[in-house]
């Protein structure tokens, strides 16, 4: 009886010290010693009420790392604020002798023949007493952390399918022509050099991952003299290209020459999860060269 | 009198006069031998064309060397250079697009003599063909200098060299289609006479190697 009394005193003292001092851990692990102490820096360990059970004392609504047992302080002496220290140590195997414990340091009475489990399944065991109460050490049973819930998807697949289509490196088209230099009158052939097709991408937030696929559609080409034409990449020399252009006037007044852009277009689709693809529009971009065309004028020249 | 600072004492006490008027004359001998062997030997007139930076720049501002012969003292003005290959690139790009449209309108306003003549008679012959030629290509390098003309040594000395490659193509005339094609080399020299504000292609040497 007195040594319940003894034992609960401490174990009150004990929750006191975890929901009042800001504790921090040092080092936590198997047999070591961690000092924790109030009003110094570290990582917190939020603790809240204490209740009790069968076995011992229950720490309850803590939180600390993922993955972990949440632990007073893994094993150390505690500072309790009022003088006394108290050693907190973690049950190892979490068997306790049915006789109760004592040794006065924490350490458990070698006894293999009679041990019952310390603490009930998802919870850890700990050894809590006073460094200067040799004879009273209780043991207290903390809650496994449960891993996180998944946290709720705050994106949309759309959002995360534009993220992704962002994320999409353009493609390196060159815009060529042929005659380098173009002439009045005479069809020019123009067309991308390059490889336009554009790589898969993929975005993630939480349990969706987006994965973007974009096709390429069409060109339109503007030729700098007020004309267009939609089209494709047209065809590299010596091939005739489908894109062709008859300048009427030279481009004499323009410093660089004409501005040739091709507006090359694609189409997103994007899938959500591994699923069917869904459209997600157009996107387009603009590829620009300068053109210089030079006027077919016969004129008289003096012959030497 | 001139002095320097012993070191004990830092005490001024005079230079040795006499040393001094010795090691000066040592060099002037020196300088005195420099100058004979250089005039013994014939490098003396060379030292006009010595490139010594701020002091004696050489080739002067507005000069370049002549690429087509080295000499340090055949010089070429670099704005006549660059006008001379800026027409070069001009006439060519017009042969071509003439080449390509089968028409010999613009071909006098870039070449003239023997070589508008040959110009000419291609076009023709490719016109009786029913193609026309077209070129895509890349110059590697492009050298203007003075280099006589080994058909009119005397009137045309302007010349270019290009290095380069490309693509040619024969297209027919009537469908378009592309009939023939192959990748080349090539080396030209083109001899240009100035015409007027102009200067236009008058010879040409060319060397084509086909890759494929």
């Amino acid at each position: 009886m007195r040594f319940r009394i003894v034992a609960a005193i401490l174990c009150a003292g004990a929750v006191v010290a975890f929901g009042v001092v800001p504790a921090y851990a040092e080092s936590i692990g198997n047999g070591s010693v961690t000092t924790v102490g109030p009003k110094t820096t570290g990582a917190t360990v939020s603790q809240g009420t204490a209740g009790f059970d069968g076995g011992g004392t229950q720490a309850a609504s803590e939180s600390k790392t993922n993955g972990q047992p949440s632990q007073p302080v893994g094993g150390g002496a505690v500072g309790s604020g009022d003088g006394s220290d108290l050693v907190v140590r973690q049950i190892p195997f979490n068997q306790v002798p049915i006789g109760g414990i004592d040794g006065g340091n924490g350490l458990i009475i070698n006894n293999p023949g009679a041990m019952r489990q310390a603490c009930p399944a998802g919870q850890t065991g700990f050894f809590v007493g006073s460094a200067n109460n040799n004879a009273a050490f209780q043991v207290v049973c903390v809650p496994n952390q449960a891993p996180a819930p998944p946290q709720a998807t705050t994106v949309s697949p759309l959002q995360l399918a534009e993220q992704a289509s962002a994320r999409q490196p353009w493609p390196n088209l060159l815009v060529s022509a042929n005659p380098g230099v173009g002439l009045t009158g005479l069809a020019s052939w123009f067309w991308c050099a390059g490889n336009a097709a554009m790589a898969d991408a993929s975005a993630s937030s939480g349990p969706l991952t987006v994965t973007v696929h974009a096709t390429m559609t069409d060109v339109t080409w503007r030729f700098g003299d007020g004309t267009a034409l939609s089209g494709d990449l047209g065809r590299a020399f010596p091939t005739p290209s489908d894109i062709q252009h008859v300048y009427e006037t030279d481009s004499a007044g323009l410093r660089q020459g004409y501005q040739l852009i091709a507006s090359v277009r694609w189409r997103v689709s994007f899938s959500v999860n591994g699923g069917p693809f869904s459209d997600l529009g157009l996107k387009t971009r603009d590829y620009l060269t300068s053109y210089l065309v030079r006027q077919l004028q016969p004129q008289a020249v003096s012959v030497p | 009198m001139e002095t320097t600072r012993s070191r004990r004492g830092n005490q001024p006490r005079p230079l040795g006069g006499r040393r001094f008027g010795l090691l000066l004359a040592l060099a002037a001998i020196l300088l005195v031998g420099i100058i004979g062997w250089l005039s013994l030997t014939g490098r003396l007139a060379g030292l006009q064309y010595a490139n010594v930076p701020i002091v004696h720049p050489y080739p002067p501002a507005g000069y370049v060397v002549n690429p087509f012969t080295g000499d340090a003292r055949d010089l070429v003005k670099a704005a006549d250079a660059q006008q001379v290959k800026s027409d070069l690139l001009r006439d060519g790009d017009l042969q071509l697009a003439a080449f390509a449209q089968g028409s010999t309108a613009v071909l006098p306003q870039t070449a003239t003599g023997n070589y508008l003549a040959k110009l000419n008679q291609t076009v023709a012959a490719n016109n009786a063909q029913g193609v026309v030629y077209r070129e895509q290509h890349h110059l590697d390098s492009v050298v203007v200098g003075r280099l006589p003309d080994p058909n009119a040594p005397t009137s045309i000395v302007w010349c270019v060299e290009e290095r380069g490659s490309g693509q040619s193509a024969y297209v027919s005339k009537s469908n378009g289609q592309t009939l023939s094609s192959y990748r080349f080399r090539s080396q030209a020299k083109f001899w240009l006479t100035r015409v007027g504000d102009r200067y236009l292609v008058a010879d040409a040497d060319v060397s084509v190697t086909r890759e494929s």
